[in-house]
């Protein structure tokens, strides 16, 4: 009997211990989360790199579905893409007119020019573990001159930021996570707002005016400020506006530009005054 | 033996959670795998190797994610200690032992995360479209959670003829 009870005690030590562990990692987050803790470097030092091979593995075995084995249709496919070609090349010549025209008039100046970033290419080892916050995993880290807060995109648009770099590997907020903001402005209009997340996968934006001339299909872009996102990176396009008649802002509804669970690789900016040493 | 099991299991488990997930993924709401391996070692094991092995993954899968530390671990530790004391009075065999528990679970685990990331970590979130994902996650988790069950019985009878965890 009172071994029994010696035993049940014993069982609650170790569960509140446990419990208190656990809170003191969450008090310690909340102060010192811009650096990956001992257990997240140990953590990601061991399953990362399975990440890796998996994730590799997986894009490996696609890419030859899609490329040998799955070639049906394929005939149609070329028939379309090549169409699509022609057509694009007509808007090609219309949009070099109007940057010329563009450049002429001197107003360049709302467009990323990419020949002044440094761009490193990542590939996406995992997504978030808990399915509550929206980051992913990458396979370049300290070693290839990643830092804190340096913006992530792909061709099509803005990804998200880095926010924790280990040696080899970085864990990249995603702009649809509710703890990430980026200053944008309408392209169009020229409006002014603060893009956020909300774990739906779609963003809002916020504090809009509410004189604001925003209409769906009006693309978002980054807009400088805040220092961590270069300026014209694509954000999204406006699916849904909000119409208000009292209160000061207006809230919009944005469809990122780019849909990070189709995509393999991504460009981390490397900022223009730091040269990377990639190793 | 146990730990090697339990690693085998654990890299499995957080391989599926993080990098094949989109096969699992409906409406943008995913299964919590660690989750439901913190409910079977409840439901089958004793509770303090259940608080354990819930207390390890949990802290494993905050590390995985970003600015998390702790909350799984305590979620995870707590679910699996809750679920064991009650072992004896229950039949973990039980289909709808199994089901409910886990949907109670899953709910138990949102609710401890809203507190901390509303409480703690000062994060905007609607509660109501937070209560509809867990709502969603819970049923999910819940037609997920007996194959699993069976499945993990089975390799656990595999290797073990006689039910070790049990004397842990």
């Amino acid at each position: 009997m009172l071994k029994k009870d010696s035993k049940k005690r014993h069982g609650i030590i170790v569960v509140a211990t446990l419990l208190l562990i656990s809170f003191l990692f969450l008090t310690a987050n909340i102060k010192f989360w811009q650096t990956p803790s001992f257990v997240e470097s140990i953590v990601i030092a061991v399953i990362s790199p399975f990440q890796e091979l998996v994730s590799k593995t997986i894009n490996g075995t696609a890419r030859v579905w899609n490329n040998y084995i799955s070639l049906i249709d394929t005939q149609e496919g070329n028939y379309q893409l090549r169409r699509e070609i022609e057509k694009l090349k007509f808007q090609n010549n219309t949009l070099v007119e109007k940057l010329n025209s563009v450049n002429r008039l001197g107003k360049l100046s709302n467009f990323v020019n990419t020949s002044d970033l440094n761009l490193i290419p990542a590939d996406i080892v995992g997504f978030d573990s808990t399915g509550w916050a929206k980051m992913i995993m990458i396979n370049k880290g300290l070693n290839n001159s990643l830092r804190k807060d340096m913006a992530v995109v792909t061709y099509n648009g803005l990804i998200g930021r880095v926010v924790q770099s280990t040696s080899k590997y970085s864990k990249v907020l995603l702009i649809t996570d509710p703890r990430s903001a980026v200053d944008a402005v309408i392209q169009r209009s020229r409006d002014r707002g603060v893009v956020v997340g909300n774990n739906k996968g779609i963003l809002e934006m916020k504090y809009l005016s509410i004189d604001s001339d925003v209409r769906e299909g009006d693309i978002v872009i980054s807009s400088g400020l805040g220092g961590i996102y270069q300026k014209g990176f694509m954000i999204g396009t406006v699916s849904k506006v909000y119409e208000k008649k009292t209160g000061l802002f207006r809230q919009v509804d944005i469809i990122p530009a780019e849909d990070v669970s189709r995509t393999e690789e991504l460009l981390v900016v490397v900022s223009p005054f730091d040269k990377p040493e990639i190793k | 033996m146990f730990i090697l099991a339990m690693t085998v299991l654990g890299m499995v488990i957080f391989l599926l959670e993080t990098v094949v997930i989109d096969l699992f993924t409906i409406g943008g709401i995913k299964p919590d795998f660690i989750l439901i391996v913190a409910i079977y070692s409840g439901l089958f094991l004793n509770k303090n190797s259940a608080a354990g092995i819930g207390f390890v993954f949990g802290l494993i899968q905050d590390a995985l994610s970003f600015k998390l530390m702790g909350v799984n671990s305590l979620s995870k530790c707590l679910i699996g200690f809750s679920i064991g004391s009650l072992r004896e009075k229950i039949l973990g065999e039980d289909l709808l032992v199994q089901y409910l528990f886990t949907f109670m679970a899953t709910f138990l685990n949102g609710i401890i995360f809203l507190l901390v990331l509303k409480g703690l970590l000062s994060m905007e979130i609607e509660t109501l479209s937070f209560f509809w994902s867990v709502l969603i996650q819970g049923i999910y988790n819940s037609m997920l959670a007996p194959p699993i069950f069976l499945l993990l019985n089975k390799i656990r009878r595999l290797y073990y003829k006689n039910p070790v965890f049990y004397k842990l």
